[in-house]
């Protein structure tokens, strides 16, 4: 139990919404980790910790995606099975999963994505970034970005968010 | 120095608030004849506060209603005017346009219309003009003419200002004084200096003591410089009187002999030189550049809380300071402005303390150590100690409702002239105190309700004469304490609700089906709907249907309730019932299928078990209510409400009665919401009763039908706290009150 909490030190310069926008020449930092088979990544800056799984308080009439709410030095933070989330099966008896709590700059939100493990950091370019059409059902994802053979997916974080303060909260964020 | 200024205005501008409640609460003591000479000499001392800042600043229109205002109440002050109804209203009135002056100035409001401001001046010259001639405005011991400007006493706290100097004794020695800026840099203060020579004198001769603040070297604001010593003192006092002599003064000052200009005069005509003295200092303070009015500069030096000793203070420890503290020790309790936020960030850790030894208490409990009496006793202090500043924290907080309370009578005011009503506001209970976020959260729903209230509650002057009643309405407002929350009524003695008009306007308003049969306190309901507004025209008052559902939402979010009762051709009533804090809830911890949860101690009205076969009755539509002592009372299997996922089979441990028993039985908590409905909550068991703290769950998801919030237990785990009302109103909309009857026959 700590007493004081660290996102009062912590500078809240994260953006969280996977728009990646100009950084030192147009590279981002990016937390690369997986999902079931698949590997996704985040800007780092919107990472505010990482933790342990622990059993999280189930939330009544939550839908499938929501894990349930755990304490995090006094706040009540959601966390999100990704998973589910993005409609994939996760990795089978994964005692690895760890808990990414990000923060959103604009809506001052903050959640867990509940992930399979955490692989890694890599700067990515941002002109290699390969636009994904929202039409195509893809609205979870802002891009793709090649690393090697790797395709990795760049979650939308703001999408998470707005999912889980409700519908409103998504409208009132586009507009 | 344009900060320095703006800082300044602020605080000026935060006097105000202070200075206007305080204004009011004045006038409301003096139109219950609870007046006294104090209570007029507060109400003077806060218009003529407001005027001497105000003119520091140029703010004219200010300063110029404030000077009418001013006088008017002088006279009542000297006796020749006698407080009448209409002279209060007269006051309360020119109250608002110096409020709404205020807000001008600031830019927080429209500009006032010059007209209201002539209206209003006119009154109270009326008002001046009933006091005879020959009145002027004056100060507290000062008049505004700049020729007859008198020396500034400084009240060194241990003598009454009021008191005349009046036996001047023969011989004087007056004491020139002048800090150079070295002796602030060291540390020193001019207050101490003054201080020492008070100390000379005997207790019974403090009166005899007579300080001038010399200004005249303080270069305008603008030009002050932070760290330059501009002011120089003025002590005159008896000799020999006390024992005291040149030598004592010399002693005072013998510390300070390098850095402070030090002369010593002895006078045989004492009041000569002084008033000399005076004349010296006045032409000082009179050449002050950055003061609009010689009257400004008197009430800058005799209020010493007026702007420019802050401004001193702000950028340096000028001598202002004993001006300044001597005058709030004895005007006031002692008091501190603190950053509301660093109050919240005590009461944030504070629930983190509350958390932690509640978690220790828990890991204590698992390694058996409680049975360690030593241990146990140990714990139970902390335990106290934790309330007990939780509590302390919460009554920084806490606030008295008057300060919602007294805004409303101008709300009424403005909205009876509107209305063209004579209407009454009775205020009850000022004094209960609430925690502050609620009770700035609570102005904007009130003010509606009560605008509602003289609108559409208050009848007719002369459908008031046909039924009866007095033609002044009266719209009492209340606030108390009940079993851990507050109760605010509105009770106004108009005409009730009109059932059959309110219905018809929901049909035309297609808020209900044309048709429908509805019961009284559904037709009541029906005010708080969307979109609802019987007003047949729409005034500037209400009518424009966006009231009362906004009401009901506001009262909602701060975890309180509104109901209705209307007495037909008496009049209706409001209740407002709202939690004391937004931040701490006595809890019963119970649970269900695995999880804690929290029900509010508040809701609870019993817990009992009950036979699954006796008690237990299936009603046609499938659902289930309990039979507890005669009273059929609606089911909730929580686990179902909430759609709890089932307890693995494993972990059900032996205590554990679900819906179906071992034993055959229920464990049920009656509940109840404010309305008095109540349903019968299934749980697993009943662990502990505790204090918890409320934290919000909406901040990082979305509000869940049935939970209120969330908060943290001694584990560091999160549970949630039951939304009792909610899961009400869910459980008797289910079950046919019909059915509910027929088996409480039944039963019986």
């Amino acid at each position: 139990m700590e007493f004081m909490s660290s996102d009062d030190t912590k500078q809240r310069n994260g953006q969280a919404d996977g728009q990646v926008s100009a950084s030192t020449g147009g590279r981002e930092q990016m937390i690369i980790f997986t999902v079931g088979e698949q590997r996704y990544c985040i800007p780092i800056l919107s990472i505010k910790e990482i933790r342990e799984f622990e059993d999280p308080t189930y939330l009544p009439h939550c839908p499938p995606y929501v894990e349930g709410a755990i304490n995090i030095r006094g706040n009540i933070v959601t966390v999100v099975n990704l998973a589910n989330y993005l409609d994939t099966a996760p990795q089978p008896d994964n005692e690895r999963r760890v808990v990414v709590i990000i923060e959103d700059g604009g809506q001052r939100a903050t959640c867990g994505l509940l992930v399979d493990s955490v692989i890694g950091i890599t700067e990515i370019a941002l002109d290699e970034i390969q636009p994904i059409s929202v039409d195509g059902g893809a609205a979870e994802l802002s891009g793709l970005v090649s690393i090697g053979e790797c395709v990795i997916r760049i979650l939308r974080l703001d999408a998470v968010l707005g999912r889980l303060l409700g519908d409103d909260a998504i409208t009132a964020a586009a507009g | 120095m344009g900060d320095v200024m703006d800082d300044i205005l602020k605080i000026f501008f935060e006097e105000c608030d202070e200075l206007l409640p305080e204004l009011e609460s004045g006038l409301g003591e003096l139109s219950e004849e609870e007046s006294s000479k104090e209570t007029i000499n507060a109400i003077f001392r806060a218009v003529h506060s407001i005027k001497g800042g105000a003119a520091s600043f140029g703010l004219d229109r200010l300063v110029r209603f404030a000077h009418v205002y001013e006088s008017a109440l002088d006279c009542l002050r000297s006796g020749t005017v006698e407080p009448d109804p209409a002279i209060i209203k007269t006051f309360y009135l020119a109250m608002d346009v110096l409020s709404d002056l205020v807000a001008e100035a600031r830019n927080t409001g429209d500009p006032v219309e010059d007209s209201r401001i002539e209206e209003n001046v006119h009154k109270l010259e009326a008002i001046i003009g009933q006091g005879g001639e020959g009145q002027p405005a004056s100060g507290v011991g000062e008049t505004p003419v700049p020729e007859d400007f008198t020396p500034v006493t400084v009240d060194l706290g241990g003598f009454d200002f009021d008191e005349p100097v009046e036996e001047a004794p023969a011989r004087t020695l007056t004491v020139r004084f002048r800090p150079h800026s070295e002796l602030y840099s060291r540390g020193d203060d001019a207050r101490n200096l003054l201080m020492g020579l008070r100390e000379l004198l005997p207790e019974d001769a403090l009166g005899s003591l007579q300080v001038t603040c010399d200004m005249q070297d303080l270069p305008p604001l603008a030009e002050l410089s932070a760290d330059e010593a501009c002011l120089g003192w003025t002590v005159q006092l008896p000799e020999g009187a006390g024992g005291t002599t040149e030598d004592d003064i010399h002693a005072v000052f013998d510390w300070v002999g390098d850095v402070c200009g030090l002369e010593i005069i002895r006078e045989e005509a004492a009041g000569a030189a002084s008033s000399d003295e005076a004349e010296a200092a006045g032409d000082g303070a009179e050449e002050l550049p950055f003061i609009a009015e010689p009257e400004a500069a008197v009430a800058l030096a005799e209020e010493g809380a007026v702007p420019a000793p802050e401004a001193e203070m702000a950028a340096s420890s000028r001598p202002a300071a004993p001006a300044r503290s001597g005058r709030k020790r004895g005007e006031q309790n002692a008091s501190i402005r603190v950053d509301i936020e660093r109050i919240g960030m005590l009461m944030d850790m504070v629930g983190e303390m509350v958390i932690g030894q509640a978690s220790l208490e828990s890991a204590l409990t698992r390694e058996n150590a409680l049975h360690d009496q030593e241990l146990l006793k140990r714990l139970a202090v902390i335990k106290t100690l934790t309330r007990d500043i939780q509590e302390a924290v919460m009554a920084i907080r806490a606030q008295p409702v008057r300060h919602v309370f007294q805004r409303m009578q101008r709300v009424v005011r403005e909205a009876s002239a509107l209305a063209g009503k004579d209407v009454a506001l009775v205020l009850e209970g000022e004094e209960t105190e609430v925690d502050r976020t609620l009770i700035e959260n609570l102005t904007d729903p009130l003010t509606h309700m009560l605008r509602n209230a003289v609108d559409h509650g208050i009848e007719n002057p002369e459908a008031r004469q046909v039924a009866g009643k007095p033609a002044q309405g009266t719209i009492r407002l209340s606030a108390r304490h009940r079993s851990g929350r507050i109760l605010i009524e509105i009770l106004d003695d108009g005409g009730g609700i009109n059932t059959q008009r309110v219905l018809q306007t929901a049909i035309k308003r297609g808020i209900v089906p044309p048709g429908a049969s509805l019961g009284e306190n559904e037709i009541n309901e029906l005010i708080f709907a969307p979109g609802f507004s019987t007003a047949e025209k729409v005034s500037d008052l209400s009518g424009r249907g966006v009231g009362m559902d906004v009401v009901k939402q506001a009262i909602q979010n701060l975890g309180g309730r509104v109901t209705i009762k209307s007495m037909p051709g008496k009049g209706t009533l409001f209740t407002l019932s709202l939690p004391l804090t937004l931040a701490v809830l006595d809890g019963m911890l119970i649970e269900c299928r695995g999880s804690i949860m929290v029900v509010p101690v508040s809701s609870v009205v019993e817990l009992v078990t009950v036979r699954t076969d006796e008690d237990v009755y299936t009603i046609p539509d499938g659902s289930h209510v309990v039979s507890v002592r005669g009273r059929c009372i609606p089911l909730i299997y929580l686990g179902d409400e909430l759609t709890l996922p089932a307890e693995p089979a494993g972990q059900a441990g032996s205590h554990h009665m679900g819906r179906a028993g071992e034993a055959g039985q229920l464990i049920v908590l009656v509940v109840e919401n404010e309305a008095g409905a109540r349903a019968a909550l299934v749980v697993d068991g009943v662990r502990d009763q505790a204090q918890v703290v409320i934290k919000s769950i909406e901040k990082n998801y979305r509000q869940i039908q049935g939970v209120s919030a969330a908060t943290i237990l001694g584990d560091g785990s999160v549970s949630l706290i039951l939304d009792v009302s909610t899961l009400i109103v869910s459980a008797t909309k289910r079950v046919d009150t019909r059915a509910l009857e027929a088996i409480a026959e039944r039963a019986a």
